[in-house]
Order: structure tokens, then C-alpha cells, then sequence
């Protein structure tokens, strides 16, 4: 026969339910979601030695819908870069104009703003470029009077030292192909690398035996071959030669066709790392939960997109089949 | 806080000598006390928890974990000592007892059976016995008849508890009282495993035939324990049978079992072995599948291995080895000239000495060793991509219980040992990352138990940890009030401090490629406290209700930067993200653990919320105002869960298992915008999403039932078998895991569903 609770516990019994931190703190409910808000979105990549770049100003546009950047372009914004001193005065002031309506210009369309000055000036490596934007009070992206910012600091140029011969046999059980490239010095810390395979002509050469392997049986589209690219890789990666040069290894699956293929090694700035790194995470997790994406770094006040740079260098060699 | 908690824990071990002379009893000469151990009549193991109790007083305890168990402040006379354990017919024995007399006392339990009619046998054990603070038991009979997936498996029955959280039906992964899995220490024979997992984390390493006991400390952990944020599984392998020569052979769908053990005479002393083998039979699915599939592995298989062997050099000397391994083994090639290979697996060994020093004095020492290994090698046209990653862990512990009387026990210990933990990274046979962390630890503990009146348990503990690798040396303080009301009502409370000098390198998905890192100069150890408050009641003799609430605060965590691509010539603490959090929560047990309708209902109300900053000083989750990092909660989450697992004995041999969860839905993120960023570095073009927080939303609510039918009954007169017949996912509803998002398809978001109803089968005969 079970005995009944004792009525002297039930007090202490509902004083100890209150009391637990359970009830206080949580709720039943769940979080709600912010809605979509339309923010600006920025493009620029500057490249040490080149010419200044094209800078894209767009919309971001709702997860759901069909996107075409001609769609959600941004016009009518003032544009400018600032070449800015060490101390961060600025020195030279570069204009920049929507490039519109310009026939037979395939860069000519809404959102996309080039310099004034021709020819185009040249981006100085190791210095500092700010990017200002005033956005039309009428898109309603920024507060009246705000301002979109960024900044980049351009990475030392770099040189290949030696590359691989002009013709090159595909040979898996040989060495990869190696390229030696002088450092691009960067004060902070080690450089970051992407590596790029761009195929020359695709059309008048077959896959490897690899790539063709991924379209036949892994429904690859063959199109997304003819480039490809390396995820970011850290200097350490690569064996430091007695002269201070890097040996960069071109590893034999990245190249995807055989024939001309172009080389080429980009050292990136650290916006660009931080945006690059940022935005692979939100697709590649590694340690995070499926369905958990970070949101992506960007140098943008006011704003997301990166405006970054890069130094690059790049050779060409014939990949022949074995 | 700390400081007053601290002088608290001090005075309360002070007092304990004093207290327990000031007890209103007759002077030590004129009680008497009884100690033994408790033991399965058929196979001779000793059984952890049962009770031990003196009828019609409130004297009462509980064996401990070598099945001892001392009883002390009996009055001299007529006694009768009843003991109980869920499963076995209890047993009373009537003693008369000399004033001063200390009785050894050994006690074997006949295991109950239910054929022919329902044995209800009531718990004589005292409520504070049974049912600790935080602590949870599950009887390995009840792991065994829940329906699963390939396997019966510990880690997916222990997630059917309150405060256990599953993160999807792929991982076994444990996520306790709102930590990630790392925050649980895993014990196997008192030895640290550092991946218990199989099949990449579908299912736990532990063969369930081989276990004798678990304990699951869900929070407030005593002092025994250490060096984990929130949890302890204590995993206790069988001992083997002591009478007689003993088999059992089961062969299933995906994988089959066999383990056999037995007396062991070596000269005059007698003892026991067990040895279990279980091994994957995947390989004619995998070629079936291989025939009408791509990317199929060309092999894959698991095994594990557990032995040990007992002997009583003495009645009160005892020697025990111990082993385990385990390993999975996949090898995948996936394109031409392309192949992917993976060995990951675990090594456990432990010797352990207990000596009984007196009736009242019982001490355990061992050493123990723990090993893990995980090696994936990709090749791909000729270029490989390798990791080494070991774990070395070789320890000694030992641990002294002395049960000085009614009013007082006192505890204490010490583990200290090396670990070195070696990753390496190879690169086209170039090394790009060789990383050695050895790290000593050492820690101590002293426990007391105090019982100032017959319905008051205070319980203190201090906890030193010193750990080499940045050189930090913690304090752990527990405390721990228990207060009965009659015999069917325990409230309780509880508080502690605790360390954790170690990370996890995880993917909720995918175990294969575990790594743990250590703390070191610049990466303080994480910590945090505990609050429990816990009310268990019996209101009928087969029938528990509990309910526990606790509040935890995590501080100084430490890890993995998610964002981070490459680690290459980084500086060690530059690889880590840094943050804190907490989490609280209500749980409720409704429990019935014996009769022919058997189960529990156990309802979790949880939160649990995270801010980090990562390795580049970026918040992770910032405030859109301030830009501050701001608290997100972690995929697995979740308000409510709500799990019902029930047993029906159907007569002739026929056992009825089902086991229903609800859960409301996990956090996620949803994009609610996209762009698209040129970069003049070829294919390095693409989509971005944009978010309006981390995990904002949640997915749908996640419930499934499962079934299983056991048959049991005789083998043609060779011998017993037990037939089981179950599905997982009885109704095939097909629970979301996580949204897909893709921005070149149509709608960008699909849902990647879990698993649908599954078969399995499997016999089982003992030989």
C-alpha cells in the first residue's frame, strides 16, 4: 500500500519549483527573424601595378529571388578612391563615373563605375586606398548624409623566379610542376595565396584523365573545369628556397585540360582574406553545424561586398598528354 | 562568490570530524556495522548501486563502483539487512549482531524474471541512495530492447534521458545540460575514451553486451571527477562470469556480435574472464549497392574488441586488466586516380588493485592508458593530402573511500598523467603542419559526506588540477545538500566549479576526423559553475517522479575558429575562437522501472546561448547597433523535448519496446538575402548569403517513434535466444537535419532530411 506524500513537503515543493531558474529565466517561444532589408552591396578588387579597378555598386537582393546583377545595380551614386599617405592624409583623389549607355562598351551597364582620368592610374603596391560612396538618398540603403567606406592596403608585388617548362607532360607519378616566385613581403605576418589553373583553349584539347573522370561519373559540367582554383593557402605551405623564394607545387588535378594552360598565383589583401574565408565558410563548413552559417566579413561601413586587392603574377605552359 | 563558496567547502571539511563526534550516538564500541559485497547469483558480477538496507531503520547505502558496500551504526541485536538492485529479487537477511561486531557480509542476488507472471519488486533502497543529484542511471536491459539502427547502442539510449540531447539521427553524439559534446567526460573502466564513436558518429563505441553498469552525471559532479565543463558517462565493463562457461553469439543485419567468458582458477585464487567481439558485416550491402550506384566505398568495416580479466588474489585484494580497441576502416575511391581513406579508432588499457584495508576502508589504484588515432589519406591524380593525429594518455589514479560511520564518510584521490597529442599534415609527402602538445596534469580531490541529523546529507568537496600546458593550476569547489521528508520525498541542492583544459575539433556530423587541442600560455582553461536544484519523489512504490532545474555559467571557451581556412604558420592561439555562455533548464522524470509495463517519460525544458569572437577579433554574432558579439543559440538547442519509452511483457517470451521523441525545432540560420562578388581570380567568383542573425530560426519540430518486438526462448534445447523485429521511424516521418542552400537552384533553400523508417533484425543465441 503506498503511502501518501507528506503534506508538510508539498510547501517546500512548490517554493523549490518557483525558485528553479528554469521557469524565470526561459521561454516557451522560439526567436522570430528579422525581415529582409535591402543594403548596398560593393565590388572593387585593386591590383598592385594594374590599373584602377571598375568598381560595382548593387542591392542585395531577397535569398529567393532570381538574381542578376543588371537587376539589383545600383546608379547614381558618386564614387571615389583615395590614395592615403602612411599617416592616412590622403594624397591623390581618383574620380570615378557611371559607366552607362556607352555602345559597343560590354563593361557599359548601370552599377558598374570606372575612373575619369585616362589612361586609368596605376595601383601602387604596399599603400593604402580608401573607397567612398555617397548613395542616393532615393534608394534607401544608407541614412541621408552617411557615408560607404573601405579600405585596402595593396600586397607587395611578387615575381615568378623560375617556372615550369614551356611543355609540360601530365605525369601523376612524377612530381607536381613547381614555380618559384620571389616573396611579396607583408609586414603583418605571411602572405595568403590562391592558386589559379585557366585552361587556354579547352575547346581544342581534351580532359585529364581525372577531370574526365568527374564528367563522366560525377556529372561535373566540363565548363567548370577549364578554371580552377586552389581555397586560400597560407605561405607556410610552401617550401622556402635558400634564396628567400617560395616553391609553390601546381598539384596535377588542378589542371583540367591538356594544352595551354595559364598559371597563375594571386597573394590576396586582408579584406579580400577575410571576405574569401568568410563567404567559403557560409557553404564548406568545417566545424560548424549543417545549416549554421556565419554571416560574411566585410570592410564595408555601411555596407557589405569587400573592396580589396590583390598582387599577382602568372606564366603559361603546354600541358601534353602522356 | 568563489571565495565564499570556497571558505564554505573549508569549514564543512573541517567540521567533519567534529560533526561526527557530536552526533547524538552510543559510543563506537557498542554499535556494529556489516560490509561485503554484493554480487549476480547466476554469473558472480558485482553489482554498482544496489542498495543495502537496515529494515525499519533509516540506515541504508549503496555499493560502490567494485560492488562494495559497508554499513556501519547498526545496533547490536536483531537486525535484518535487505538487498536490492532493479532486475534481481531482493534479498533479506536477518543477522544478530554483537555490540562493536563488524560482520563481513557477501550477498548474491538472483536476477527476477517476468515469464509466467508480473514480479513487482519494490525499491527498499532510501531515496538519497537511489537517486543522487544530477546523476541518472539506465539499465543496460532496457539499452539493450530499445529499438535502433545496426546496432543497440549506449550513447542513443542515454539520449532518450532528460537534459540528453541528440543533434540529429545521424551522431550519437551526447549534448548534456547544454554543452557540446566535449564538456562530457567518457569513462571506460575509469579510463578517458577520446572518440566514442563508430561509423563516423552514427553509433557509440560501447558493445552493450559488454556492459555491466553505466552512470550518467548529467551536472554537479563530485569531486571524483574532473576535467570536463559539464558531464561524466562512467561506462563499467562486465567482469565475466564467475560460476561458469558462458556464450552468446548474435548476428545481425549490419553487424554481429560474440563474446564469451568464464571462471578463472590460477592456483588457489578464483576469478573471471570476459571477452567480446563485434565486427560490421556492411560488406555484401556495400556490394550490392556498388552494382547499382556510384560512389560507393570499395570497403568498409568496424570492429571492436573488449576483454578483462579478474582475480581475488584474497577476499579483500583484487587485480583487474582490462583492454578495449576499436577501429573503423573505410577506403572510397571516387574518381579515376582519385581515392579517399580513413582509419580512425581507440585503444583503451587499465590495471586496477583494490584492497579492502578494513571494513570501513576501501582503496582502488590504477593505471590506465588511452589512446586515438585518426589517419585520413587522400590521393587524387597522384598527389596526396595525409593527417596523422594521435592522443596518447597514460595515467595513474587512485582513490581511497573511508565509510568512518553513519555520520561521516570521507573520500579522497589523486590522477595524474601525461598526454601528448601529435598532428601532422602532409601535403604532397611535404610536412605543412607538425604540431607535439605534452601536457602533464595532475589532480587531487578530498570529499566528505556528512550526515548532521538522519534527513540531512551535506556533501563537500575541493578539487586541485594542474595542468603543464600553459601551467594553470584550478580549484574546484562542490557542495552538495540533500534533505529527505518522510521516505518518498528528497529535495536537493547543489553547486560546483569546473575546469576543462581541452577542446574538440568536431563536426556534429562526421567523427572521423576528431582532433583535441589543449589549452597553453595565452588560452586559459574554460570554466564554469553549476546550480542544481532537485526534488525526487516516490509517491508509489514503483513509481519515481523527479525534477531537476540547473543554471550554468561557460567561461573562457575555447574553440576551433570555424572561418579560418588554412592554420599554416599560425601562432597556436591564433587558431582559436574565444567566448562564454549558459544554459538552464527544467527536467522531469516520471518513471515506473519495474512490472510487466515498464519505461519512463522524462519532458526537457532547455536554452542555451553562446557568444563568440573569432580568431581575427571579429564578433561572431554581432549586434547590428553596438557591433558587439551577442549571444546566438547553437544548432542543437531546443525547448522542449519529450521522450516516452515504454516496455510491455506480452506473455510466452514477448517483449513490446517503443520509445517516442518530440522535440521542437533546432536553430538555424536562413539567408534572407543574396549577392553575387566578382574577384578578378578566376572561379573565385560566387554567391554570398546574406543573414539577419546566427540561428534565428528554427526548423521544424523533430518526433519519431520506433518499435521493437524481442522474442525470447530456448534454442532447440541448446541453449537461449532472443529475437528481436524493430523499425526506427515506425511512420517514416522524414524530420528535417538542416536547410540546403544553393544559389544556383530553384527554390535556393531544399531540405535535407533524416532518416525514414528502417528494419532491422537480429538474433541472438547463447551458447
Amino acid at each position: 500500500m503506498p503511502r501518501a506524500l507528506p503534506t508538510r513537503a508539498l510547501p517546500f515543493a512548490l517554493v523549490l519549483f518557483l525558485a528553479a531558474p528554469g521557469l524565470i529565466v526561459l521561454g516557451g517561444c522560439d526567436l522570430a527573424e528579422d525581415d529582409f532589408r535591402p543594403e548596398l552591396v560593393v565590388e572593387g578588387t585593386l591590383t598592385a601595378e594594374g590599373p584602377m579597378a571598375t568598381i560595382r555598386l548593387s542591392r542585395t537582393a531577397p535569398v529567393e529571388a532570381a538574381y542578376s546583377f543588371e537587376r539589383y545595380a545600383l546608379s547614381g551614386a558618386t564614387v571615389r578612391v583615395l590614395l592615403l599617405s602612411d599617416e592616412g592624409e590622403v594624397e591623390e583623389t581618383f574620380e570615378f563615373y557611371e559607366n552607362v549607355d556607352v555602345p559597343g562598351n560590354e563593361s557599359s551597364f548601370p552599377g558598374n563605375y570606372v575612373p575619369l582620368s585616362r589612361p586609368k592610374p596605376t595601383v601602387l603596391p604596399n599603400r593604402r586606398y580608401r573607397l567612398e560612396v555617397e548613395v542616393p538618398a532615393a534608394a534607401g540603403l544608407v541614412p541621408p548624409g552617411v557615408l560607404v567606406r573601405a579600405e585596402t592596403t595593396v600586397p607587395d608585388t611578387f615575381s615568378i623566379a623560375r617556372q615550369p617548362p614551356d611543355s609540360l607532360r601530365y605525369d601523376i607519378t612524377a612530381p607536381s610542376p613547381a614555380i618559384d616566385v620571389t616573396p611579396s613581403v607583408r609586414p603583418d605576418g605571411q602572405s595568403v595565396f590562391i592558386f589559379n589553373v585557366r585552361a587556354a583553349d579547352p575547346e581544342n584539347n581534351p580532359l585529364t584523365p581525372l577531370a574526365a573522370s568527374f564528367v563522366e561519373n560525377g556529372g561535373v559540367d566540363p565548363e567548370d573545369l577549364v578554371s580552377t582554383s586552389s581555397p586560400l593557402l597560407n605561405e607556410a605551405n610552401y617550401e622556402r628556397l635558400p634564396d628567400g623564394n617560395l616553391r609553390l607545387r601546381v598539384p596535377w588535378f588542378a589542371i583540367g585540360y591538356y594544352g595551354p594552360n595559364e598559371f597563375r598565383a594571386s597573394v590576396l589583401d586582408e579584406a579580400l582574406y577575410d571576405f574569401l574565408r568568410s563567404r567559403d565558410a557560409q557553404f564548406n563548413p568545417t566545424t560548424l553545424s549543417p545549416g549554421e552559417i556565419q554571416r560574411v566579413f566585410s570592410n564595408v561601413e555601411n555596407g557589405v561586398g569587400v573592396f580589396g586587392s590583390i598582387a599577382r603574377s602568372e606564366t603559361v605552359s603546354v600541358v601534353i598528354e602522356p | 562568490m568563489l571565495r565564499s563558496v570556497l571558505a564554505a567547502t573549508v569549514l564543512l571539511l573541517a567540521a567533519c570530524p567534529a560533526e561526527a563526534q557530536s552526533l547524538p550516538q552510543p559510543r563506537s564500541g557498542e554499535r556494529a556495522s556489516v560490509s561485503g559485497t554484493v554480487r549476480d547469483a547466476a554469473t558472480g558480477e558485482t553489482l554498482i548501486q544496489a542498495t543495502v538496507v537496515a529494515a525499519g531503520t533509516e540506515i541504508g547505502t549503496a555499493t560502490n563502483s567494485q560492488g562494495f558496500f559497508a554499513l556501519t551504526g547498526l545496533p547490536p541485536g536483531e537486525v535484518a539487512l535487505v538487498v536490492s538492485y532493479v532486475g534481481y529479487a531482493p534479498s533479506q537477511r536477518a543477522l544478530t549482531l554483537e555490540p562493536g561486531e563488524r560482520r563481513r557480509l557477501d550477498v548474491s542476488l538472483e536476477p527476477t524474471t517476468l515469464e509466467g507472471g508480473e514480479v513487482v519488486v519494490e525499491s527498499q533502497a532510501p531515496l538519497e541512495e537511489e537517486k543522487a543529484v544530477g546523476v541518472q542511471r539506465i539499465p543496460m536491459q532496457l539499452v539493450q530492447q530499445i529499438p535502433s539502427a545496426v546496432e543497440n547502442d549506449l550513447f542513443r539510449a542515454l539520449q532518450l534521458l532528460p537534459g540528453v540531447k541528440a543533434s540529429s539521427d545521424f551522431s550519437s553524439k551526447l549534448y548534456v545540460r547544454g554543452g557540446s559534446p566535449d564538456q562530457t567526460l567518457i569513462l571506460l573502466d575509469q579510463t578517458t575514451v577520446y572518440n566514442p564513436t563508430h561509423f563516423f558518429g552514427f553509433f557509440s563505441t560501447f558493445n552493450t553486451d559488454a556492459i555491466k553498469d553505466v552512470r550518467v552525471y548529467k551536472g554537479g559532479y563530485p569531486a571524483e571527477y574532473g576535467g570536463r565543463l559539464g558531464s561524466v558517462i562512467d561506462v563499467y565493463n562486465r567482469d565475466g562470469n564467475r560460476n561458469r562457461l558462458d556464450g552468446k553469439a548474435s548476428v545481425g543485419l549490419l553487424a554481429s556480435r560474440v563474446n564469451a567468458e568464464g571462471p578463472l582458477r590460477l592456483g588457489g585464487t578464483r576469478g573471471s574472464w570476459f571477452l567480446a567481439v563485434r565486427r560490421s558485416t556492411l560488406e555484401p550491402l556495400l556490394a550490392a549497392l556498388r552494382e547499382r550506384e556510384d560512389f560507393i566505398p570499395d570497403g568498409f568495416f568496424f570492429y571492436d574488441l573488449n576483454g578483462k580479466l579478474n582475480l581475488d588474489a584474497s577476499p579483500n585484494d583484487r587485480f583487474s586488466l582490462a583492454a578495449y580497441a576499436g577501429v573503423d576502416d573505410v577506403k572510397f575511391p571516387f574518381a579515376e586516380d582519385a581515392r579517399f581513406d580513413l582509419r580512425y579508432g581507440n585503444q583503451t588499457g587499465s590495471f586496477r588493485y583494490t584492497r579492502i584495508l578494513s571494513d570501513r576502508i576501501f582503496t582502488t589504484l590504477r593505471l590506465t592508458g588511452s589512446r586515438y588515432v585518426n589517419y585520413p589519406k587522400a590521393e587524387v591524380a597522384g598527389v596526396t593530402f595525409e593527417r596523422r593525429n594521435t592522443i596518447n594518455d597514460v595515467s595513474a589514479k587512485g582513490d581511497v573511500e573511508w565509510l568512518a560511520s553513519r555520520a561521516a564518510e570521507l573520500q579522497g584521490g589523486f590522477w595524474g598523467g601525461r598526454l601528448t597529442l601529435r598532428l601532422n599534415d602532409f601535403f604532397d609527402e611535404r610536412e605543412t603542419l607538425a604540431s607535439r602538445i605534452e601536457s602533464d596534469y595532475a589532480s587531487g580531490y578530498l570529499q566528505a559526506k556528512l550526515r548532521p541529523t538522519s534527513a540531512l546529507t551535506l556533501t563537500g568537496g575541493l578539487r586541485a588540477n594542474y595542468f603543464s600546458s600553459g601551467d594553470y593550476l584550478r580549484l574546484e569547489p562542490r557542495l552538495q545538500a540533500e534533505r529527505t521528508f518522510g521516505e518518498r520525498v528528497l529535495a536537493q541542492a547543489a553547486y560546483g566549479r569546473y575546469y576543462q583544459f581541452l577542446t574538440l575539433i568536431s563536426n556534429e556530423a562526421f567523427s572521423g576526423f576528431d582532433v583535441w587541442a589543449t589549452t597553453a600560455d595565452g588560452i586559459p582553461p574554460s570554466y564554469g559553475d553549476q546550480f542544481i536544484l532537485g526534488l525526487k519523489t516516490r509517491p508509489l512504490p514503483n513509481l519515481g517522479v523527479d525534477v531537476e532545474g540547473y543554471y550554468r555559467t561557460l567561461r573562457d571557451l575555447f574553440e576551433f575558429d570555424p572561418a579560418l581556412p588554412d592554420i599554416a604558420g599560425l601562432d597556436y592561439e591564433d587558431i582559436f575562437r574565444f567566448g562564454d555562455g549558459y544554459a538552464t533548464g527544467l527536467e522531469v522524470l516520471i518513471e515506473r522501472p519495474q512490472g510487466r509495463v515498464n519505461g519512463f517519460v522524462a519532458y526537457t525544458l532547455a536554452l542555451t546561448q553562446r557568444r563568440f569572437v573569432g580568431a581575427g577579433g571579429e564578433p561572431v554574432n554581432p549586434d547590428p547597433v553596438t557591433g558587439e558579439a551577442q549571444f546566438f543559440s547553437p544548432k542543437y538547442d531546443r525547448r522542449h523535448d519529450l521522450a516516452v519509452v515504454t516496455n510491455l511483457e506480452l506473455g510466452r517470451g514477448w517483449t513490446l519496446t517503443g520509445a517516442f521523441v518530440y522535440a521542437t525545432g533546432q536553430a538555424y540560420t536562413r539567408p534572407t538575402g543574396r549577392f553575387h562578388i566578382q574577384v578578378p581570380i578566376s572561379s573565385v567568383d560566387g554567391d554570398a548569403a546574406v543573414t539577419s542573425g546566427l540561428n534565428r530560426a528554427r526548423l521544424p519540430a523533430y518526433h519519431r517513434a520506433d518499435i521493437g518486438f524481442t522474442k525470447e526462448g530456448h534454442f532447440f534445447g541448446l541453449g537461449r535466444y532472443e529475437l528481436r523485429l524493430q523499425t526506427i521511424n515506425a511512420y517514416s516521418r522524414r524530420n528535417v537535419w538542416f536547410y540546403q542552400v544553393d544559389f544556383e537552384d530553384t527554390p535556393v533553400s531544399t531540405p535535407v532530411r533524416m532518416l525514414p523508417a528502417l528494419p532491422n533484425v537480429s538474433l541472438t543465441v547463447d551458447f
